[in-house]
């Protein structure tokens, strides 16, 4: 037996024989709010997706305009998010949904030839309007500003691959693809339009 | 087909929308039966617009008390991938017998068509 190894067997000794209190159960760890911001992002369709379409256009504008967008919107989904925990206002927000959907997926499935200071002013204002409401959600639960801050993360990791992936698509037929994909969205957008008018 | 669902779920009457939906089936069949191959424009038009008849007829078909966001995105994804198969079905046609089948398979949709138009108009 070699001297790392023997070392090694005496250090994982010592650690076994002094446990620490195991942290199985998030509300031990006091991070509970973190991922239930994390989630409530995740199982939101009307929040998620219109990251995603910011997402798909970043990348199909290249790297520049994608690290702009996977920086900008979570900072400004987490300022926007803070006002809304602060000064909340009920209500639904149907209409934000909507326009984001058909605004964003049309941009996608045009594939609009708009510079990176678009995007990032994109990025910004969608982040804090969409990230407003986020936070005047929250602020009916106890989740509070560690709530904002898991779903400003959640977008980060949201937007990290997409942009990053569509940013290196170069077959034709791929780019396509993600052009569809943003017609889709505005598809969902107008169907939600009328969903609202329905239920009106 | 989102817009004609649009149409329909705000309770924008469209009138004849069975006929519209049936006259799609045969006119549609018929053009895979006979292997019409049209400009993009007017082939983008025809399907546009006999969209509208069916995503109108989805739109006021909404079960109450659905969620409005769960039923769009469940309706243009099932719109979506529908089309999707479509096009993979139709790669079968650089084979002969790909060819046929899928004449055949426009006739049948032309003879259906049919039936539901008889349908549509008895009504």
């Amino acid at each position: 037996m070699s001297w790392t190894i023997r070392r090694m067997f005496v250090i994982a000794i010592c650690v076994l024989a002094l446990p620490a209190a195991t942290q199985a159960h998030l509300t031990g760890t006091g991070l509970g709010p973190f991922y239930d911001g994390a989630m409530h992002f995740f199982l939101s369709p009307e929040q998620m997706i219109p990251v995603l379409a910011l997402a798909l256009f970043a990348g199909l504008r290249g790297k520049r305009s994608g690290r702009l967008a996977l920086f900008l919107l979570p900072c400004a989904w987490l300022v926007g998010g803070l006002i809304g925990l602060g000064r909340p206002m009920a209500g639904q927000f149907t209409l934000l949904a909507c326009f984001s959907f058909v605004v964003l997926g049309a941009l996608v499935a045009s594939d609009a030839k708009l510079p990176a200071s678009f995007v990032a002013g994109s990025a910004v204002a969608f982040g804090l309007a969409l990230g407003y409401v986020n936070g005047s959600d929250l602020s009916t639960t106890n989740i509070g500003t560690l709530g904002v801050v898991g779903t400003s993360t959640s977008i980060f990791v949201l937007v990290a691959p997409v942009a990053a992936l569509v940013a290196s698509l170069r077959v034709h037929w791929t780019r396509i693809v993600v052009r569809v994909a943003g017609s889709w969205i505005v598809a969902a957008g107008l169907l939600l339009l009328g969903w609202s008018y329905h239920s009106a | 087909m989102a817009f004609g669902g649009m149409l329909g779920l705000m309770g924008v009457p469209l009138p004849g929308v069975e006929v519209g939906i049936a006259l799609s089936g045969i006119l549609l069949g018929l053009a895979v039966l006979a292997e019409w191959r049209p400009p993009l424009w007017a082939a983008a038009l025809v399907v546009g617009m006999f969209a509208i008849f069916h995503g109108h007829a989805h739109g006021t078909e909404l079960p109450a008390g659905a969620s409005g966001m769960l039923y769009s995105i469940g309706f243009v994804m099932a719109t979506g991938l529908l089309h999707a198969a479509g096009i993979t079905a139709g790669l079968v046609h650089r084979w002969n017998w790909g060819r046929w089948a899928l004449r055949v398979s426009g006739g049948i949709v032309a003879i259906e068509g049919t039936h539901f138009l008889w349908q549509a108009l008895a009504l």
